[in-house]
Order: C-alpha cells, then structure tokens, then sequence
C-alpha cells in the first residue's frame, strides 16, 4: 500500500514537473508570452463589454456619421453614428466565440474519430481515413461557405459550418500522434491488466499524444476567425448589425474610398488577434516539444 | 511507378465520388425552392409543380444522384445554371482561365519569395536576421488577405491612382489580387522552407560536405537546399490546388471574374448544379495537382525513385 502509494506520488510529481517545464518554458519565450497576453485582453474587453466600450454598440448619433476617430470616438464611426470602438469590443463576443467554439467542435468530433482511426487501425482505419480525405478534398472555407448556405447565417451557423471543416485536421493530427505512442510499452501494459480501449485511450494513449493537438487547437482558433471573417465579409455569416469583425469589414468596405477607418480598425483587429495566436501557438509547440524548436 | 499512378488514381476517384455526395447532399438540405425561386412571384402552384417536374426535382434522392454522376461521368455535363442557362462545365471552364493566371502568379510570388526568406532565416538561426525574417513571415500568415487586399486597393488605386482598384483585362488588373494572396503564401512557405532546412543542415552529409572544405554557399545551395525542398513542394503544391478552387474572397474584393466569384454567386442565388459543378472541379483539380505533386517529388529526390525501382526489382526477383 505504502509502495502503491510512492509510486503514485513520483507520477504526480512527474506530472507537475512536466506541467511546470512547459509553463516556464512558454514564459521564457517572451514572443509567445506577449501573445497569450494580446488575446486575452481582447478576451476580456469583450467579456467585460459592457464596463470597458465608451458607448453602447447600437446607439446610434445621426448627427455624427461616419466621422473620422476623435477624442470622442478613438476609431470614429460607422454610418449611422455607432462608435467603431464599441462594436469592436462587443464585436470580440461573436468572432472569438465563433473561433473558439468551432475549434471545440471540430476537436470535439475530430479527436475521438482519430483516436478510434489510429488505435484500432486496418478498416476501421481505412474507412474514416478515406471519410476525411473526402471533406479534405475541398478547400476549407469553400466547405464552410456551402455549409453555411444550407444552414443559413448566424453565429451558431457559422461555428457549425467551420467546426465541422476543421474536424479533419484534428482526426488526422490525433491519429498521427496515437499511431506515434500505440506500441509503447504502457499501452502493452494497461491493455494486459484488462484496461478497457475506451479506459486505455482515454488514460493512457491521448494524454501521450496531446502536445501537437493543443498546438493544433491554437492555430485552429485563430484560422476560424480569419475565415469567420471571410464568411461574413461575403455575406454568408454573420450578417450585420451584428458587430462581428468581417461583417463590419464587409460594410466598412462600401465607405473605402473616403472613411478608411471603417475597413482599417476591424481589418487590424482580426489582424492582432491571429498574430497574437499564431505567436502562442509558435511558443506552445516549442515549449512542449522543444525538438520542434528548429 | 505506373502501379503507384494507377493506385493514385483509384483512390483519387473514391474521393470524387465521396465529394459528389456529400456535396449533393448538402445542396439537398438547402433551404429554398429553386422551382419556384426560377419564376415569377405570379407563378400558379402548378407552374411551380410542373416545373419541379421537368427539372427533375421531385425524383428521389439516390436517382437524381445518379443521373448526376452518370452525365458527368460518361457526357462530362454538370448540367444548367438555373441563373444563366449555360452549361456549368462551359461557364466553369471560362472562368477557370482567370482564375489560373491569379493563382500562378500568386504563388510564383509567394514561392519566389517565401523560399530564399525562409533559406535566409535558416542559415542565419537565432540572430537578428532571422528573428526579422520570421517576424515577416508570421505577419504574412496572419494577414486576413482580403483585408490586405482591401488596403493595397485603397492605397495603390483609390490615393495613388497607379493600379486599377477591380476587374480583370489586362496585366496591371493581376498586380493587386496576386499581392494580396501572395502574402500568406510567402509566409506559409518561409516558415516551412526555413523548418525543412535546418533538419537537412543538421545531417552527416551537410557535415561530411564542409568537413571536405566545400565553400559555405555550395554547402547551402547544392548539398542542402535540394533535399529540402519536398517538404515546401508539397505545400506549393497544395497552395496551388486551394487557389485554383478559387480564391473566393479575394476574387470577390477585386470583382475579378473567377471561379471564386462563380462559387460565390451561385451559392447566394440558390443555383445547386453551378456549386454542385464548381466543388466537384475544384476537387478533380486539387486531386490532379496533388498527384503531381507526388510525382515531382520522383524527379527532385532521387532516393524515391529509387525506392519504386527497388520495389519492381524485388517483385520480378521474387517471380523469377
């Protein structure tokens, strides 16, 4: 019992230990640190929305249309008096809940297909492998926007139509790293102590094979709200007055020609945001896998 | 090798099909009567009904799947656009030639580019220059690219004047689009190119290479630079085949008459066989391009070609 009970405290602590390797890891890199801070402000404005917008993101000034940013409005507004600002703040509700949401979604679906794929191999293999080809067979937001067709707009829509394009990948990349740890010692072992596949997968296999799949997850945050945007800005996602940032886009892009600000603050908003993912994802990968750090 | 084609091909139409009906069935669940959406809004219920009729709309599912695969198969037609009543295989075709002059010279540039960024970054590892480098290369992936394209419009033909804003006739039209889809591009690619050769720098052979006193430039472009470019074929590759599906919302913002703008288009006016048509096509050619892809490979690595001789050389071996 004591013996049961060292063992168990050294893998805790091998546990923290790893744990607290790539947390320091991660903060060591000041890039990805910096990144991770970026997006969870922007984060948190929009959580705390209505504390943190100077204005209220549907009232509207007619007498102050599509004025250029001010003291009074930092970003200006758009043309029918809406402070720019506050329907970025707000806007951060739909486009970063659609981005991650969607990543939950298609690693919801995705992660479970692969594990299955790669643990069970030969035709069950075969046959969801072949599946995912068929949906990897079609660019990504050209899948999205059709689904969206049929779904119609919306932000719950929107975040099935791109969860379901980015379960491939996760199927794919969770099968890649279970194919990588199957024939390891521990999964021989949990199996010969009468471990169910559902136990020995989900105890011993996924935690093994996870670190490409949280990097994946980073990255996949991010291109869901560049191609949210894209959905929107073409009209197929969220549509406005809905503040999310490609539909504000879409708008800001009829006033071009003599209000830039209406198409350059949404633009570099999204801009910021995957830049700050894409900079957490970078670190992520480094920290977990420093091999990786090329 | 032919084994290998053949194969590829097997598979290749496996996936096709799977690509039929998944995208048929998508277009099935489409809310919207196209029936009705096709005539006037005095139409009778029986006009809609008989119309339903002679397009076919009221047969079962599986049977208007395969009539479907049948004409594309055997007639290579992807049946009507409700909207023009043109041959979606002619109108895809027409369009197709704009499409494949954006992406080429999208991703030359983003190749020409992208590769000696990432080369660049690579052989200066860890020091200011490749910081800057990939600092480059990350704002590039970043980039929403219709938003970049949005911003070169106002800058180069709204303020400045110098390039046309949209439309497509002649090669000034082509400058602003492809840089804006080039962005990513040189982006995904430095960041590749640079990742496939520090793994080649650090092999025996790099080191056997300068150990016998080669120069430092013959060690990088002769000895490394071959063996690392697979890995950034592959994504050209793939970057090549997504353009050629259209690179929708930058044709959209350029108003540049593509495939993209076709898919577009059609996807809001309900049009089923113009979307059903332009997926299917995509697939075909991202296939297509795929395949050659692998079969580049061949001619760049000398170690696979290798590997399907030995294949063959085993096989009459083991049957002699």
């Amino acid at each position: 019992m004591a013996k049961e009970q060292g063992i168990q405290n050294i893998m805790n602590k091998k546990k923290e230990s790893i744990l607290r390797i790539t947390l320091h890891r991660l903060l060591k890199n000041k890039l990805a640190a910096a990144g991770f801070i970026v997006f969870l402000i922007f984060v948190l404005m929009s959580i705390f929305a209505p504390w943190v917008a100077p204005y209220d993101y549907t009232k509207q000034d007619l007498y102050n249309t599509l004025a250029g940013p001010s003291a009074q409005h930092l970003l200006g507004t758009d043309e029918v008096g809406r402070d720019i600002l506050s329907r970025l703040i707000y806007g951060g509700r739909y486009s970063l809940r659609i981005g991650l949401l969607s990543m939950a979604l298609g690693a919801g679906i995705g992660i479970p297909l692969g594990a299955i794929a790669g643990f069970y191999g030969k035709r069950l293999d075969d046959v969801l492998m072949r599946f995912m080809d068929i949906f990897q067979a079609i660019p990504n937001l050209m899948l999205a926007i059709a689904l969206s067709a049929t779904l119609g707009g919306g932000v719950n829509n929107c975040i099935l139509a791109l969860g379901i394009t980015s379960m491939p990948a996760f199927a794919r990349m969770t099968r890649a790293s279970i194919l990588s740890v199957r024939g390891m010692e521990y999964v021989e072992a949990a199996k010969s102590t009468n471990s169910s596949d559902f136990h020995t997968i989900v105890k011993h296999v996924l935690p093994n094979a996870i670190a490409p799949l949280l990097v994946q997850s980073t990255m996949n945050v991010a291109t869901s709200i560049l191609n949210a945007a894209a959905l929107s800005f073409i009209g197929l996602g969220v549509q406005p007055p809905l503040p999310e940032w490609g539909a504000m886009l879409s708008i800001g892009r009829t006033y071009i020609r003599d209000h830039w600000h209406m198409c350059v603050f949404p633009g570099l908003t999204i801009f910021l945001n995957v830049m700050a993912l894409n900079l957490f994802g970078d670190g992520l990968r480094d920290a977990l896998d420093p091999r990786m750090k090329s | 090798m032919l084994r290998y084609i053949l194969k590829r091909f097997f598979t290749m139409i496996f996936v096709l099909l799977g690509v039929a009906l998944l995208i048929f069935t998508i277009m099935w669940y489409c809310p919207g009567d196209p029936a009705r959406s096709l005539l006037s809004d005095d139409a009778t219920e029986e006009q809609i009904e008989a119309l339903r009729e002679e397009m076919g709309l009221n047969r079962p599912f599986f049977v208007q799947f395969y009539d479907y695969v049948y004409n594309a198969v055997v007639h290579q037609d992807l049946g009507k656009s409700y909207q023009t009543k043109i041959n979606v295989a002619t109108e895809i075709s027409q369009r197709f030639v704009s499409t494949v002059q954006v992406a080429t010279l999208a991703v030359s540039i983003a190749a020409l580019f992208g590769i000696p960024l990432g080369v660049f970054a690579a052989v200066n590892q860890s020091t200011w220059k490749d910081n800057t480098a990939m600092a480059v290369s990350l704002v590039g992936v970043s980039m929403p690219g219709f938003w970049f394209g949005l911003m070169l419009s106002l800058l180069f033909a709204l303020k400045l004047g110098w390039l046309p804003a949209s439309g497509f006739s002649g090669p000034q039209y082509l400058i602003l689009p492809c840089a804006a889809i080039g962005i990513g591009g040189i982006g995904m690619i430095s960041r590749q190119m640079r990742s496939s050769m520090l793994e080649v720098i650090r092999q025996d052979y790099i080191v056997t290479a300068r150990a016998k006193g080669q120069v430092e430039w013959k060690v990088i472009y002769v000895h490394a630079f071959r063996n690392s470019l697979i890995p950034v074929i592959t994504q050209i590759g793939s970057m090549f085949g997504h353009q050629l599906g259209g690179a929708m919302v930058a044709e959209t913002v350029f108003s540049i008459p593509g495939l993209g703008t076709y898919m577009v288009n059609a996807i809001k006016a309900r049009d089923y066989p113009a979307v059903r048509g332009s997926v299917l096509y995509v697939a075909l050619v991202f296939a297509l391009v795929m395949l050659a892809v692998d079969l580049l490979y061949a001619f760049i690595d000398p170690r696979i070609k290798a590997q399907y001789s030995n294949k063959k050389k085993r096989r009459v071996k083991k049957n002699g």
